[in-house]
């Protein structure tokens, strides 16, 4: 099998001023990722889930243990861009992400930077957009765009770089529900059609319930992985996690806690309302 | 205190060929210990209403009364309603700055005009009421703490000049699924205390659980106006202006749409719960 993100025991601790102890923000994440696969990391805030995720296109660099991304060793200085240039990432905030008052510009910039020839920048800059359902919007001032349009500029100038993973952290949390509705979209466009391997940092359950396979992470480690079904239905991990399951499975312990039980646990409210239709 | 907007009309970048207009004739009135959930998606004017509501912008025509007292009037004491009215921003925790706790907290409060022993009682008021230690955090740095405890603190330097209105904007964006929980219960319980809530969220099911209304807004007007269960009932009104309601709302109307009998009224967990019960045992719901 072929692992694009291979972690092994990393572990990392934020510096600290003076003598202070340092405390460790990651205390040995193994997790690894094939392929073409999309994956979601949930954990409370101060789990270590965004800290992991800066390891990717190592902005920061595991002090103990390995991480290879598409079979390159991050530890290494020399892999450091070619690394960059395989796995690009997306933050929260998209005022933060976009750099210049033409759309188009923007999603040069990256691109540019790698050193793609000039002659090639329209082409890809043409297609990111596309990819992103934002073809059109070219001349545009971004600060002009809502939410989640912006959000999907800041995604499209990630892929003008040709990444084979995108690692998104929290997209939607300050995006209004039609924002969200459109990245999500744009996100499940990128995996299904455009084949690349995502890694999703998120608090929202409905969005980690879409993905193949689900690491729930706590304080500085992985807790628990498997298919989202399989995560949500360990309760108690959940809990011990200080998360949630989402609606449709809180809705099938509820019922289950009064006496009816359904065929499968649902992760979906359409897989809850297929259960309870059926 | 009521506090109520009549005829506000606002506009952004006037006189140039951007010029917008945020609020078109917005008339509210909000009335004492109420929980108002303010919805609506970007650009359609409900962060522009509750900076106006605050006095941190002037309406280009329209009157803004707290109390029955223009805001804006010429001579109108600003000072009082800042301790009036409390505005807690998105992500507020980029707002903290001094170098302990104890003087964040008490920067607000000293600085409208209270005694240092007024103030540092309210400090330790608030900073309980966010669920903290006085004698524990007070000396420590804000800038130790994590991000949800950054933000009780940033909220507890607004709850220390003791408003008898309080304004969030978007306050759980960012927050974890037990994080957004406490944060609301947080809020509810202020609210049971008397103090009127005046909050923007795009987060449904904590405003189904917890807000007696909810105002919708849609390009600079109000939209929909009732209890979570009128306004969440009309789903596909919401939909039309890019909204939603509450998750067990929409799924009693994936389940009505399925034929199922299901009331338009079932906005929370515990309801759509009871409801599939009662079908299973009698076939209605």
């Amino acid at each position: 099998m072929e692992y694009v993100i291979d972690a092994q025991k990393i572990k990392y601790a934020y510096p600290t001023l003076e003598d202070a102890e340092p405390e460790l923000a990651l205390r040995g994440v193994t997790l690894q990722v094939e392929k073409g696969e999309f994956v979601a990391v949930l954990g409370h805030n101060g789990s270590g889930k965004s800290t992991f995720a800066k390891h990717i296109n190592v902005l920061l660099r595991a002090q103990e243990g390995t991480l290879t991304v598409v079979g390159l060793d991050t530890a290494d200085e020399a892999n450091l861009w070619t690394i960059r240039s395989h796995a690009g990432m997306v933050f929260q905030n998209p005022d933060n992400q976009l750099v210049s008052t033409v759309v188009e510009e923007d999603v040069a910039f990256g691109p540019e930077n790698l050193g793609v020839p000039q002659e090639q920048l329209r082409g890809r800059v043409t297609e990111a957009l596309r990819a992103v359902g934002m073809e059109g919007f070219e001349k545009r001032a971004p600060h002009m765009l809502s939410g989640g349009q912006k959000q999907r500029i800041a995604i499209a100038g990630v892929l003008a770089m040709h990444p084979d993973i995108i690692v998104f952290d929290e997209p939607t949390a300050m995006l209004d529900p039609k924002g969200r509705a459109e990245v999500m979209e744009t996100i499940r466009y990128l995996n299904k059609e455009a084949g690349k391997t995502i890694v999703l940092i998120t608090h929202y359950m409905e969005e980690a319930a879409e993905a193949d396979r689900v690491f729930v992470m706590s304080d500085g480690v992985v807790t628990d992985e498997g298919t989202p079904r399989e995560v949500f239905s360990h309760k108690e991990k959940l809990e011990e996690a200080g998360l949630m399951p989402p609606l449709a499975t809180q809705v099938y312990y509820d019922l289950k806690e009064k006496g009816l039980v359904l065929g499968k646990c649902p992760v979906t409210l359409k897989e809850l309302v297929d259960e309870l239709c059926r | 205190m009521p506090l109520s907007v009549n005829d506000l009309n606002y506009f952004y970048m006037t006189g140039t060929p951007f010029e917008v207009q945020a609020l078109k004739d917005v008339c509210l009135t909000i009335e004492d210990g109420e929980f108002v959930g303010i919805i609506g998606h970007t650009g359609c004017g409900k962060s522009t209403l509750i900076q106006l509501m605050a006095g941190l912008l002037k309406p280009a025509s329209g009157t803004v009364l707290v109390n029955g007292e223009d805001i804006n009037a010429s001579g109108y004491d600003r000072r009082r309603l800042r301790r009036t009215v409390g505005v807690v921003f998105q992500y507020p925790e980029y707002q903290l700055f001094e170098e302990t706790v104890g003087k964040d907290v008490a920067f607000g409060p000293v600085k409208a005009g209270m005694t240092e022993q007024e103030a540092e009682k309210n400090v330790d008021t608030a900073l309980e009421l966010v669920g903290f230690e006085p004698a524990k955090i007070k000396q420590l740095s804000p800038f130790d703490l994590s991000g949800g405890q950054k933000r009780k603190v940033a909220i507890a330097g607004v709850l220390a000049m003791d408003p008898q209105i309080l304004i969030l904007d978007e306050p759980i964006a960012g927050l974890d699924p037990l994080g957004r929980e406490q944060f609301m219960q947080l809020v509810k319980k202020l609210n049971d205390c008397g103090v009127t809530i005046i909050m923007i969220s795009h987060n449904m099911d904590g405003l189904a659980d917890h807000a007696s209304r909810i105002v919708a807004m849609d390009h600079g007007t109000v939209y929909m106006d009732g209890t979570p269960k009128e306004v969440f009932a009309d789903l596909p009104k919401l939909k039309r202006a890019g909204l939603g309601a509450s998750e067990s709302r929409e799924a009693a109307a994936m389940l009505r749409e399925r034929g199922w009998n299901i009331p338009d009224d079932i906005i929370k967990k515990d309801e759509l719960v009871a409801a599939i019960l009662k079908r299973n045992e009698d076939g209605t719901c």
